[in-house]
């Protein structure tokens, strides 16, 4: 992939100061970047396992609710779920496998999704349900599949080093949300070594 | 020509907020693998451009960049950086355990030192980041501090060292035997008359007896070679 050619997408070229105006504010890339995996949630789900381990003394039960309902309202996301509930003991719940039969059927309109932008629209269309759907891999769908959808955008032809870039660390930030260091690691590698960042590093 | 190709490559457009942030997903892995010295660089050279809120918040982002630098900077450095850097300064009241540390070890109050430790525990166990290093962190930053205060002396009473950290003798004894078997300080207790003796190397000796030592081995070689060449 890396070799071949590509339209190279370049957002900010005004050095570091232009990059960042107001150190914390996201920038132009960073803007761009996906809601999902939300790293504040990853915190989260650390805390309540010191707490369940007798490591932080707090009363853990305010945020085992607030985490609760992030998981199964926002994320919708039953395979975080049932990882959490095993590690936390928490109880299982219906409406798990409602969920995974409503993502089977929203991963399979994606995908037709994509296959109808393949046959009547552009290699931008395609790109864009692409990343929808990795999107939603990473918001509701387990770290495995997530990945294997970020795989599928950054397998597509003709996409500029500005995305794989972007894909690349959103990928990474789905590894580092469940704790996948060495796939995290062999991101950043992966992603380090992309032409516009490889010498600019140096 | 190395110098031309960089200045051709930076003309045609450089990614520098792509760069930005990988430098911070680049610190935080390498903040997971432990390699602390490499993630320290990463992220102080980040305080100024950091954009990756969907990484971590800024507040996160700057403790991450004091603890693993008040391993790594030497004191100028952590002053201008870290101690008197705005970005830190402006954020000072949301982490003021940490700060407090960093403040303690440049002001070498160690009873305040050792106290912000104590603080700065829960914060390091509460962050997914540290949790795993947080054993780790603590023992170097207790040879930190001891080694700071040895630096400035050839030999300290037990007695004096203890007070100055606000601990007891016998924890301290305890402390410091092991960092020193461990080859972490390097000193002696004189248990018997309650005595820290530092032992500095000295590196002009350490230099001078290199020095022979290799032109030693050079001497043998070119014997040896001498030797070959006249047969």
């Amino acid at each position: 992939m890396a070799g071949e050619k590509m339209d190279v997408d370049i957002t900010a070229s005004g050095g570091e100061k232009e990059a960042s105006k107001s150190p914390g504010q996201p920038s132009g890339s960073a803007e761009m970047a996906s809601k999902y995996p939300k790293m504040d949630l990853a915190q989260r789900i650390h805390k309540l396992h010191m707490i369940a381990g007798g490591k932080l003394e707090e009363d853990g039960a305010p945020l085992t609710e607030q985490v609760k309902k992030e998981i199964l309202q926002e994320l919708e996301n039953p395979s975080l779920y049932r990882r959490v509930q095993v590690a936390l003991g928490w109880p299982s719940v219906d409406t798990l496998d409602r969920l995974d039969k409503a993502h089977a059927e929203k991963l399979e309109e994606l995908e037709n999704k994509v296959e109808e932008a393949k046959e009547s629209a552009g290699d931008m269309e395609v790109l864009e349900a692409r990343v929808e759907i990795a999107r939603f891999a990473a918001k509701s769908l387990p770290e495995e599949k997530a990945i294997e959808m970020y795989d599928k955008v950054l397998n597509l032809p003709k996409l500029s080093t500005g995305k794989i870039i972007d894909g690349l660390m959103e990928c990474n930030r789905v590894a580092s949300f469940y704790d996948d260091l060495k796939k995290g690691a062999e991101l950043i590698e992966r992603v380090s070594s992309m032409p516009p960042l490889l010498y600019l590093s140096h | 020509l190395l110098a031309n190709k960089a200045s051709k490559l930076a003309q045609d457009g450089g990614d520098w907020d792509r760069r930005n942030r990988l430098k911070v997903y680049s610190a935080l892995s390498k903040l997971l693998a432990r390699d602390m010295k490499e993630a320290a660089g990463l992220l102080v050279d980040c305080i100024a451009t950091f954009s990756c809120n969907e990484l971590c918040s800024y507040t996160d982002f700057l403790v991450y960049t004091v603890i693993t630098n008040i391993l790594h900077l030497p004191r100028p450095e952590l002053k201008s950086k870290i101690i008197d850097g705005p970005e830190i300064l402006s954020i000072s009241k949301d982490i003021p355990q940490v700060i407090s540390l960093v403040n303690a070890l440049y002001n070498c109050d160690y009873k305040a030192y050792l106290h912000a430790m104590v603080e700065v525990y829960p914060i390091l166990i509460s962050d997914r980041f540290l949790e795993p290093h947080s054993g780790f962190l603590m023992r170097e930053l207790h040879v930190l501090g001891y080694k700071q205060f040895l630096d400035s002396y050839k030999s300290v009473t037990l007695e004096s060292m203890a007070s100055s950290f606000g601990v007891s003798t016998e924890y301290l004894d305890l402390q410091l035997s092991r960092f020193i078997s461990a080859g972490r300080l390097t000193a002696k207790i004189d248990k018997y008359g309650g005595v820290v003796e530092t032992n500095r190397p000295d590196l002009k000796n350490a230099q001078y007896r290199d020095m022979i030592q290799e032109g030693d081995l050079l001497l043998n070689r070119i014997q040896k070679l001498a030797r070959v060449v006249d047969l």
